[in-house]
């Protein structure tokens, strides 16, 4: 800072034209910031009237003595010399003022360090950024002065650091705050520079009568360096004094921490990443509205402020500024903790007693003034964004819209053709039953189990009722579930029906991220949903991988919208968005619930993705935060109990594991996991003798080479390596996967699926072949221009379209391959519907209370039996958990009722046993159900009509259901306890409340916008 | 320009280093830990049995028509029936006990309950108890602790007269309710009483339907008097098989419940003017199998061999002696209709009869001896399948003969245990027999025990005497063998959600 100092006085220009005016000290207090002081200094001895003493408060500490240096100053008068002119001086201290909390402090600090001459009458403020914008200023300042005597102190006009732009020309009072009634940023073109008097000024470049500061005991802390000056200015104006703006002085004020540019401890701040500083202005209006307000109505203002808060705070959110949002509600708790403060400071502030009505009245802003100004700031914003484009640009963009538009309407519209056509047996049936193959059951539900299944962390269709997290996917039908209008079967079919042309639109968005040609994204919507099909999904009707699929290439489409790094067709650069920041955390839930173990890529990849965006990085953290939330219960449970192998249920999902499908837990290499993901056998002899499987093979292996050529081209560096990392985070999940043994199987256990991993991985490519695509926007050429360049222009531009289309030709291919294979694979237990299930008589009894079970059993062999705890009338899926099969394959699933159940079905698949009957009756089952199959049923059912307490009611061609008549007490042990306990534990209300509270908080900003761009924070 | 080549160098690492990773998931094969758990798969195999086992044994012998009409002379009477029965309960047993068919279910001390008895310190020993309450049937219920070969219940019961309208021997063990049975009765022809009698020890009601097929045609006979027969809970029916189906030679029954399991015997009387040709009770025969031995006939007795085949068969009969086989005809068993096979004169030594057929048929006998003054007692031998262990209770008051037949063409021991009447085992004997070679002894106890551990053996006892041989009154009856073997079986029971589609 000495440094500073001493060059600014070196650099002084000689000049006969300045005069000193001793009864004039400037206070110039400087910070760790020392970009804008240099040229505050040389605006400070450059003026016309030079301060007697200028004062340099150091507020850093590396001051300890005050130093004092003065330069002398000859003034020549314009008119003939009458004597010889003295020279003047003027004493330049340098004191600390270490240790002060605003800026008033610091000038308290100030003065009483640098012993002020007693000749010193007035005090000129300055900000270390805020210069004198002409030489002319202070000269206007004492003008005034002296023209009014009797006024309390003088401000000066604020303008912007060019000195062209008006940032406020003194303050009215309005209720309890004060508007300046100028439009910040609007060019100064003298348009206020009639006023006068006025409430408050800023402090910055204000003439201050030591007079005033002392009757007002000194600049009040409690405001902070924001608000202090209004602060003080109220106490003047209460007091009687009267507060004139000069606006012919003009002060350059950077405003430096007010726009971020500054930390709180008064650090210079990067460019580029600006801090917000909404908390800190917040907290100081707050203080000033308080303290203006009477201090036996504070309880009452508080609860209104509390009240106030929310309803802003929704308003902020739907605005887009969530930090603010957030700030609105910490308010009410920050007025609190600065309770005691705040009633000293009303207790000066009301010493100063109160402006009459009328003269309050002149100093204070109408609502017409601020509708006003209102109007005209908006006005100002709106124009302030907008490039102006001519009618033939506008028409250029209108008509790529449209055909973007058609575009993706038509790949849509071809993928859902597709689909239906290829499954239409199955869906032609689809309104008479539940979607059910041999890896989903079907499902029966009523939306309340549903609701029930979905967030009470209790399994009540396994045994006599588990506790266990409920499985999040489940949360994703309830929201299909509501689309249907509460049939939940319909709503499994609707979801199959839909995925086709919401997954090849969503990969169609995240194509438009790296390139604007537009038969490259038809071909990567297609080519995905190809994926789809080749991967076996809709021929076993993998729903929540079809979820994934629906919904995770959307999700890191708006996160690249949200962090600002996409093409654009417009001619603007892409602004990062937090509303698009949002929607990527509203459309990460559904992948992130379908399939868990999706979590630990994402959070590697937005570990890595924080590392390579320019900006927005607190943002991109933030994005996976209502995908946690919604999956908390199944996180803690994991974490809880991983020593018990409670980890497992992270690697599994809604669908039943098949041992054909998933196989045994190995350790396969990237091939063989493609291979079983393509349905496949393993090795080379079945690769071979499948030309669709040897296809598709090929077609993957294709799209990893072009992908590989991403990572050389320049320009797209950052957007390659971070989808590059997503591919290799995927391709690792799905290694992992197929390792870990997530449920038991016929022999052994059952791996996890590869599907989640390989389904990641493809998109990472897809998103790099489209890299390689190029660009490709077609921006809006005038025609002229010399003719030579235009050629060579147009040459190269057919060139590169030639080679995106032969790019699109290949990714066609590759989709035929993998629908090829998709539709030659032969899975067993195709999708189908189910429109059988128990008789009407068992699901009416169940339908009036809600506790009947009805207990199923199937002979499959003579000597194997299978068992289900129905309460639904078919399934039931909502009962699939995937938290058991965890525990099951982990050995502690030892719950009594399956236990006890499974003793039952063994017993009466030998003999007819009275006592099986009686334990049924009591764990609070009121009717068996036999499924009709092979002559091993006849025995069952036989042994079953041969036990005591069993009536035949109904058999028919789908089985034979039999109430069991015992009567009497089913005391305690049907489970019924344990899901009251689950459903009213503290945990899961927090967790409702918490998740609810937060994914309402993300559809608010998520909402979009009717118009205008607004600035976002 | 530093941060150009900067930007270069980043570029090329972070590149290389994407290209390794990838590189290494692809040759990652057969590397990297494998989660070893679960290998015990989905499921739980439970070991199940029976524990509780339960038969039904039959009253004395009721007369068929006890209508008083015209005098003394022509009134059908009893004279002096007598009745006996034994239940015994062998293995591994909790408690056995035998209540009337009329008393509750759950009383175990209800009226007239009788309670079977071992003998004090005993744990080999059998549970045993006699009756004479010939009044109603009762319901022999056991507990077991542990299935296996050697546990089981066997009961027999017999009713034995040397004047009135009954003369003779008529004996049956105690049936085991099932959901389906099959019965091989003689004829209904004029002075032939075929009773169906299905009891229901459940308390749930169930209707019995009855089929009929004859020896006149193929095919099921048209019933009289309809086929389906209700059953209240803990009660009886009956139904006359000679009304039903009146004319035959033999008849062949099936009976089906829907709802519960049912006991059924056939109570068969034959007179012959007022000159009593027999009685018996039939119990439910074995599957239908294509090599059947039936031991019990001994030289003397008249055979007739009434045979079923549902698609036709032929069937070559034989005679099993002490030597060897003696051949007794071939013949064709005609399609769904019952045959009656006339085998004549027992030979000398004959002690079973073996029939071979191409097919599954199913066969019974029926040995007749003559006693004074025309009478005729005639006795239902069952086909014996040979099982691991076998038991036959011996009631009171009546010689039983053991006859040992092997059915298969090597040598083969048994173990014949007989156990006193208080349970405790009385004598073990080995007894060897050859290729198609039988045996014969005399058994003294309560329960009479043949354990062959080759499956080879069939068997059973006949009873005769008790003091009707004195008195010139033909007086047999044979008694099959209750299999002592209480099935487990290993039932794999698995959780699915599928089960309902």
């Amino acid at each position: 800072m000495r440094g500073v100092l001493a060059a600014a006085l070196a650099g002084r220009a000689y000049s006969h034209s300045q005069d000193v005016d001793s009864s004039v000290a400037a206070v110039i207090t400087v910070e760790d910031d020392l970009r804008f002081l240099p040229e505050t200094l040389r605006a400070v001895f450059a003026q016309s009237v030079l301060p007697g003493t200028v004062v340099v408060a150091d507020c850093t500490g590396g001051t300890t003595q005050p130093l004092a240096t003065s330069f002398e100053v000859i003034h020549t008068e314009s008119g003939p010399m009458s004597r010889m002119p003295e020279p003047k001086r003027v004493d330049v201290r340098l004191v600390r003022a270490h240790g002060a909390r605003s800026f008033g402090g610091a000038v308290r600090k100030a003065l009483d360090y640098a012993h002020l001459s007693p000749s010193v009458r007035a005090l000129w403020l300055l900000h270390d950024d805020s210069r004198p914008a002409d030489e002319h200023c202070l000269e206007h300042l004492t003008e005034a002065w002296h023209n009014a005597p009797t006024v309390a102190l003088v401000g000066a006009k604020q303008l912007d650091w060019s000195g062209r732009n008006l940032h406020d020309v003194g303050s009215y009072a309005a209720g309890h705050r004060i508007e300046t009634l100028v439009v910040d940023g609007e060019p100064d073109q003298e348009q206020y520079d009639g006023r006068c008097d006025v409430y408050a000024v800023s402090l910055a470049g204000m003439l201050l009568p030591l007079e005033t500061y002392h009757a007002m005991g000194g600049i009040d802390d409690f405001c902070g360096t924001f608000v202090q000056s209004c602060d003080f200015c109220r106490r003047v104006s209460n007091g009687g004094g009267r507060v004139i703006v000069e606006p012919q002085a003009r002060i350059a004020h950077r405003r430096a921490r007010f726009e971020a540019q500054r930390t709180r401890a008064g650090e210079a701040v990067e460019e580029g990443e600006p801090a917000n500083p909404s908390m800190a202005l917040f907290a100081a209006w707050q203080r000033y509205y308080y303290t203006d307000v009477r201090m036996a109505l504070w309880p009452l203002v508080w609860l209104w402020r509390l009240v106030r808060s929310l309803a802003m705070a929704v308003r902020l959110l739907l605005g887009k500024r969530p930090w603010q949002a957030v700030c609105e509600l910490c308010m009410p708790w920050v007025a609190l903790a600065g309770l005691p403060r705040a009633m000293g400071a009303r207790r000066r502030v009301a010493r100063c007693g109160r402006l009459p009505r009328t003269q309050l009245a002149l100093l204070s802003a109408s609502r017409a003034q601020i509708a006003q100004w209102r109007e005209r700031s908006q006005a100002f914003q709106d124009q302030r964004g907008v490039v102006l484009l001519s009618p033939l640009a506008k028409a250029h963009l209108r008509r790529r819209l449209m055909v973007r538009a058609a575009a993706a309407a038509v790949t849509a519209l071809a993928c859902l053709v597709g689909v239906v056509a290829l499954h239409w047996p199955v869906l032609r049936a689809a309104g008479s039953g539940s979607l059910v193959s041999a890896s989903l059951p079907p499902t029966g539900a009523s939306m309340r189990q549903l609701v029930d299944a979905a967030t009470i962390p209790w399994v009540a269709g396994i045994g006599t009722g588990v506790p266990a997290p409920p499985a999040p996917w489940l949360m994703v039908l309830m929201a299909a579930s509501v689309l249907t209008g509460g049939h939940v079967a319909a709503a499994l079919t609707l979801m199959f029906v839909v995925s086709a042309p919401l997954a090849a639109l969503s990969a169609w968005a995240l194509a438009g991220i790296f390139t604007r040609s537009d038969i490259v994204r038809c071909a990567a919507g297609l080519a995905w949903v190809a994926l789809a099909v080749g991967m076996g999904l809709y021929r076993t009707a993998d729903l929540p991988m079809l979820t994934v699929m629906m919904f995770l290439p959307a999700a890191f489409a708006f996160v690249f919208r949200a962090v600002g790094m996409r093409r654009t067709e417009e001619p603007v650069d892409p602004r990062p968005s937090v509303q698009a920041a949002a929607v990527a955390a509203l459309c990460f839930m559904p992948p992130v619930a379908a399939e868990p173990q999706l979590l630990l890529p994402l959070v590697v990849c937005f570990l890595v993705f924080v590392a390579f965006v320019r900006r927005r990085r607190a943002t991109l953290l933030l994005i996976p935060v209502p995908a946690a939330f919604l999956v908390a219960p199944t996180l803690v449970n994991a974490v809880r109990y991983a020593p018990e192998g409670s980890w497992r249920q992270l690697f599994g999902d809604m669908t039943v594991p098949q041992t054909v499908s998933d196989g045994a837990p190995a350790a396969l290499s990237l091939p063989d996991a493609l291979l079983r993901a393509l349905g496949v056998g393993h090795g080379a002899t079945a690769l071979a003798s499948s030309p669709w499987a040897l296809a598709s093979v090929v077609a993957a292996a294709g799209m990893a080479v072009v992908a590989l050529a991403a990572l050389a081209l320049p320009g797209v560096l950052r957007a390659s390596r971070m989808m590059w990392v997503v591919a290799v985070c995927g391709g690792l999940l799905a290694l992992a996967s197929c390792r870990v043994a997530v449920a038991p199987g016929g022999d052994g256990a059952v791996a996890g699926s590869v599907l989640p991993g390989l389904a990641l991985m493809a998109m990472g490519l897809l998103c790099c072949v489209c890299l390689v695509a190029g660009g490709a926007v077609s921006h809006f050429a005038m025609l002229g221009g010399p003719q030579r360049r235009r050629i060579r222009l147009v040459g190269k531009a057919a060139a590169a379209s030639a080679a995106r289309w032969v790019l699109v030709v290949a990714m066609l291919c590759a989709a035929g391959a993998w629908v090829g294979q998709g539709l030659v694979r032969s899975d067993v237990g195709a999708v189908s519907i189910s429109s059988d299930g128990l008789p009407m008589t068992a699901t009416e009894a169940m339908g009036r209370d809600e506790g009947q079970r009805v207990f199923a059993l199937r002979a499959d062999s003579s000597n194997s039996v299978g068992f289900s705890v129905m309460r639904t009338s078919r399934g039931d899926l909502i009962d699939s958990s995937p938290v058991y099969r965890a525990r099951q394959v982990s050995g502690v699933a030892d719950d009594q009722g399956s236990a006890r159940l499974s003793e039952v079905a063994a017993s009466l698949m030998a003999n007819s046993d009275d006592q099986a009957i009686a334990t049924l009756a009591e764990l609070g089952f009121s009717g068996i159900y036999v499924t009709a199959g092979e002559n091993a049923g006849d025995r069952l059912t036989a042994n079953i009509a041969a036990s005591n307490g069993t009536q035949s009611v109904v058999a028919n061609a789908q089985g034979t259901y039999y109430r069991i008549t015992f009567s009497g007490e089913r005391a305690g042990a049907d489970g019924r306890a344990g899901l009251d306990d689950a459903r009213r534990s503290p945990w899961r209300v927090a967790w409702l409340w918490c998740a609810g509270l937060i994914v309402a908080a993300y559809c608010l900003v998520a909402v979009p916008h009717t118009s205008r761009i607004e600035q976002e924070g | 320009m530093a941060r150009r080549m900067l930007r270069i160098v980043t570029a090329s690492v972070t590149g290389l280093v994407v290209v390794a990773a990838l590189a290494a998931l692809c040759v990652a094969g057969a590397v990297g830990p494998v989660d070893g758990a679960g290998a015990s798969g989905a499921g739980a195999g439970h070991e199940v049995s029976q524990s509780r086992l339960e038969s039904y044994c039959d009253r004395s012998m009721p007369l068929a028509d006890d209508a008083d009409y015209g005098d003394s002379e022509f009134q059908a009477s009893a004279g002096d029936l007598s009745y006996a029965a034994r239940y015994a309960a062998l293995g591994s047993v909790y408690d056995a006990s035998a209540r009337p068919l009329d008393a509750s279910a759950d009383a175990a001390d209800a009226d007239g309950a009788i309670a079977l008895n071992r003998a004090d310190g005993e744990d080999g020993g059998a549970f045993v108890v006699s009756s004479a309450d010939g009044a109603r049937g009762h319901i022999l219920l056991t507990d077991l602790l542990k299935a296996g070969e050697g546990t089981g219940q066997v009961g027999a019961t017999v009713s034995k007269a040397k004047e009135g309208d009954l003369r003779g021997i008529s004996a049956a063990t105690c049936v085991v309710p099932a959901l389906t049975a099959r019965f091989l009765v003689t004829g209904t022809q004029t002075g032939a009483t075929q009773r169906l009698v299905v009891t229901n020890p459940s308390p749930k009601a169930t209707a019995v339907d009855i089929t009929l097929r004859g020896t006149s045609q193929a095919g099921a006979l048209a019933m009289s008097t309809g086929g389906t027969l209700t059953v209240g809970p803990s009660s009886q029916a009956t139904l006359d098989l000679s009304a039903a189906a009146s004319g035959e030679d033999a008849l062949y029954v099936t009976v089906a419940s829907g709802q519960t399991p049912v006991a059924v015997v056939v109570r068969s009387v034959t007179m012959d003017g007022l000159t009593p040709h027999g009685s018996e009770v039939a119990v439910p025969l074995a599957d239908p199998a294509s090599t059947l031995a039936l031991p019990g006939v001994r030289q003397g007795d008249r055979v007739r061999l009434l045979a079923y085949a549902r698609d036709g068969a032929h069937a070559t009969v034989s005679w099993a002696t002490g030597d060897g086989l003696v051949d007794a005809g071939d013949h064709d068993l005609p399609a769904d209709q019952v045959a009656s096979l006339d085998l004549g004169d027992a030979p000398d030594g004959a002690m079973a009869v073996l029939v071979t057929a191409d097919s599954k048929v199913t066969v019974g006998a029926v040995a007749t001896r003559d006693g004074a003054d025309g009478q005729q007692d005639y006795a239902l031998v069952p086909a014996a399948t040979p099982a691991g262990s076998g038991a036959v209770a011996l009631p009171d008051g009546v010689r039983a003969t053991l006859t040992l037949a092997n059915t298969t063409d090597a040598n083969t021991s048994v173990t014949v245990t007989t156990y006193g009447a208080d349970g405790r085992e009385d004598e073990a004997k080995q007894v060897e027999l050859g290729a198609d070679g039988a045996e014969g002894m005399d058994v003294t106890g309560s329960v009479v025990v043949v354990e062959d551990p080759d499956d080879a053996v069939a068997w059973s006892v006949r009873l005769t005497d008790g003091g009707l041989d004195k008195a010139k009154v033909a007086g047999l009856s044979v008694l099959g063998p209750t299999p002592l073997d209480v099935r487990q079986t290993t039932v794999w029971a698995t959780q699915s959600q599928q089960v309902v589609r």
